[in-house]
This record gives C-alpha cells, structure tokens and sequence, in this order.
C-alpha cells in the first residue's frame, strides 16, 4: 500500500510540478513545437510514455547497483543509454517482428521519442532524489503522461496564436516560446513556489 | 523578388546567414533546453559551448561514416553512443576549466550528450554528403548555438546575479528571478523575433543596394531608326477647340 502511494505520488509531481517541458524546458524539440495533428502528437507522447516507463525499470536497478561506486558520476550517464538502448532495440525489433501493422506506425518516430533530454533528464532526478523502484517507474510514467499532456497544450496554443493579431517578426516561434515561458511561471507560481526578491 | 539575389546575398554572407538564417536554436528550435536552463551564466555558456563543440563534430563525422552502413534505426543509437563518449570526454576537459560548473549545470552537462541537434543531424546526413560541407555546416551549427547561448548568458547573469564572468558588476536593478528558466522562454522568444527582424532588413538593405546598381550602369543599345521609331512616343492629339470659322 505504501509502495502504491510513492508511486502515485512520484507520478503526479512529475505530471504536474516537475513536468519536464514547463519546469526543466527538457525535450523540447521542433518534433514537439510543430506538430501537425493531435494524432501525431498522441503517438510521439505516447511512444515517449512506453519508453521511459520500461527503461525504468532497468534504471532502477542500476541506480541501486550504482549506490555507493565511487565513479558513480563516469558511469551513471553509460548506464542509463545501456538501459535504453536495450529496450529501443527489443522494442524496434518485436513490433518488427510480430506486430507489423504498429511497426508501420511508430518506426520513424521512435529513435527520435527514446533519445531525447525529456527521458535522460527524470532518470537523473529520480537518481538525484534517490527514489526506489516504485518511485522511480511512477516518476517516469508520471514524466511521460506530463510530456505528451503539454505536447498537446503546445500544438492547440499554436493554433490559437495562428488567428491572433501578433507583429509579424513574433509570429510562430517566438510568441509560442513567450507562451511556454507564461505557462511555466503560472506553473511555477502554482505549486508555491515565490519569485525572489 | 529575385530569388537568384537572395542567394547570392546568403552565400556572400555564408556566417550571418548561418548566425542568423539557418541558426539552429533559433530558427529550429533545437537545443533549446540548454539555452532555456543552462545558459544563467558566462561560465555556464562557455562550458556548455566547448562541450557542443567537441561532441557536434565527432559526432557528424560518425554521422557520416554510419550513414553509408547502417539503416535509420541503429543509426541513431550508435551515434547516441559516440556523442555519449564524446561527452565524458568533453566534460572531462570543462570540469577542471570551470570549477563550479557540475553545480551550475548540474544534470544538463550530461544531458548535451543528447541534444536534439547532434542526434537529429548526425542521422540526418545524405549518403552522398562531401566532407567540407558537413564539418563547415557543424561549425556553423556550433557557432549559432554558441552565440545564442552567450547572448543570453550574459543577460540573465548581468541583470540576474550583477555579475559578468562571475566579477560583480554594478547593475541598476537585479532580479533573481531572471535565472528561473521562465524567463528563458520568453528572452529566447524575443531574441528569435530580433534575429527576424534584422534579417529581414539586411536583406531589404542588400536588395536596395544592388537594385541601385542595376540602375546606375543600366544601357539601352538601339539598334536601328525602325526600333527607335518603335519606342518613340505616340503623337499627342491636338483637342484644343477651334474657333468656327464665320461664313
């Protein structure tokens, strides 16, 4: 039981306060500003979702493994790509395999979803935070739920600023970044945190 | 418009188009998490620049080797994985030059390893790519990252610590809350519609200039009286009334 509260407890933090774009600006990409249908960023999101939460698993593991090594530093980052890398491969490989037809759908999109700063970044926060197994997968799920929720806020903000009278130089880019800077210091205020004075 | 000026005029300023026109951050939206996060201090900058410096280029020359024998898929992830080398070698180097810079940085310093514009171009590379373009292209690349991350480096450790390059500096006003990556946003939001700015008015600029000189040195050549009868104006009709004339 209590295990099942860190876990819905590290999800929602990294839904909401922690979420990877509004708080830590991470795995932000042209992928994600300019994406062209809800539908396609539901997959990336959910692809992203299906990555970080299996290689979790296996991160957990090595976070454990790693407690304590003195070269915990050299050898963290090489272990979380081991960790990916080997479930980018199992995953490409088994769709290929034996599910063709979501093959087809997800192959261009995953190397870009699995090698992301978005993925890297919640496996050095829950190794900074020194989170067990059931927190790190709920900081990882709740990482990839808050990513693709803000890929979707992203595109319909994109399509509102589309009809909205902006000068010209700000128009695309720029008065979408403005946008996300907003929303990040709504977030920021959010969860309690003060500007400092 | 003469697009054949345009590009004459990006190739003659292959640096300011690459600054500006083709500057990845900017124009991309790529590594953008750096520059957001990362970039609160000079130092920070520098750190961050030297590292994209040494891992951008491995990599693109990796790039170029994998993409003539590998597919797209394990493309990727071997470039991931010499771009990963590339960067304990690099923050090797960065630690000692910048003594602070694991706490300033903190996990981003690990996290260029897998930036969004080393991993998207080094497997993006043509098959039938020369060399010179695709290290001068990485150059540009680096440089455009460089720039953007010093220009706003030194804005938000000038007006958000009252430092420059970590000296204390008198500041009119200083607002801590200018190195919380909000702000990163909204300076990175404003810098890309100033770059927009300028270019389009160093393009008009340069148009005007050789629209000029077209006009200055413009000859028209007539070849015979028929061609200049041609062009000649047609006769002016005389509608001024007449006095009628008394029986």
């Amino acid at each position: 039981m209590e295990n099942m509260l860190l876990f819905f407890m590290a999800a929602l933090t990294a839904l909401s306060a922690e979420n990877a774009i509004f708080a830590r600006s991470l795995g932000l990409s042209k992928t994600v500003l300019f994406i062209n249908r809800p539908q396609a960023g539901i997959l990336y999101g959910a692809l992203f979702t299906w990555m970080i939460t299996v290689s979790s698993l296996l991160v957990s593991g090595l976070n454990r493994f790693l407690t304590g090594n003195p070269h915990v530093s050299v050898l963290r980052f090489p272990g979380f790509l081991a960790c990916v890398s080997l479930v980018y491969v199992c995953t490409y490989l088994c769709t290929k395999q034996w599910m063709r037809q979501l093959f087809n759908i997800i192959h261009r999109a995953l190397p870009v979803s699995t090698f992301n700063s978005a993925l890297f970044g919640a496996f050095y926060v829950s190794a900074a935070n020194a989170h067990g197994v059931f927190q790190t997968v709920g900081y990882a799920l709740g990482t990839g739920v808050g990513y693709t929720i803000a890929i979707l806020i992203i595109y319909y903000a994109r399509k509102r600023l589309a009809i909205s009278p902006v000068p010209r130089s700000f128009r695309g880019l720029p008065v979408l970044l403005v946008y996300i800077g907003l929303l990040s210091l709504a977030l920021y205020g959010l969860i309690g945190h003060g500007l400092p004075t | 418009m003469k697009f054949s000026r345009i590009k004459k005029y990006r190739k003659k300023h292959s640096l300011l188009s690459a600054l500006l026109i083709r500057n990845p951050v900017l124009v991309m939206g790529l590594d953008l998490p750096f520059v957001i996060a990362g970039a609160v201090s000079l130092k920070n900058a520098a750190a961050m620049s030297i590292q994209m410096l040494m891992i951008h280029m491995v990599t693109m020359l990796a790039g170029m080797l994998t993409c003539r024998a590998l597919p797209y898929w394990l493309r990727v992830l071997v470039n991931t994985c010499v771009s990963t080398g590339m960067m304990m070698a690099a923050r090797a180097l960065v630690v000692p030059l910048f003594p602070g810079v694991t706490n300033s940085l903190g996990m981003y310093l690990y996290l260029m390893a897998v930036n969004g514009m080393t991993v998207l171009l080094s497997s993006s590379i043509d098959k039938r790519a020369k060399l010179w373009p695709v290290i001068t292209g990485a150059l540009g690349n680096v440089a455009g990252f460089s720039l953007v991350a010093f220009l706003i480096a030194l804005l938000r450790e000038y007006m958000g610590s009252g430092t420059i390059w970590g000296v204390a500096v008198p500041v009119p006003l200083k607002l801590d809350g200018l190195l919380i990556p909000f702000f990163g946003f909204i300076l990175t939001g404003f810098l890309l519609a100033g770059a927009r700015f300028l270019n389009k008015r160093l393009l008009a600029f340069v148009m005007l200039e050789a629209a000029r000189k077209d006009t200055r040195y413009t000859r028209i050549v007539v070849d015979s009286v028929e061609t200049l009868e041609h062009f000649a104006p047609p006769p002016v009709k005389d509608t001024t009334k007449k006095p009628r004339e008394e029986p």
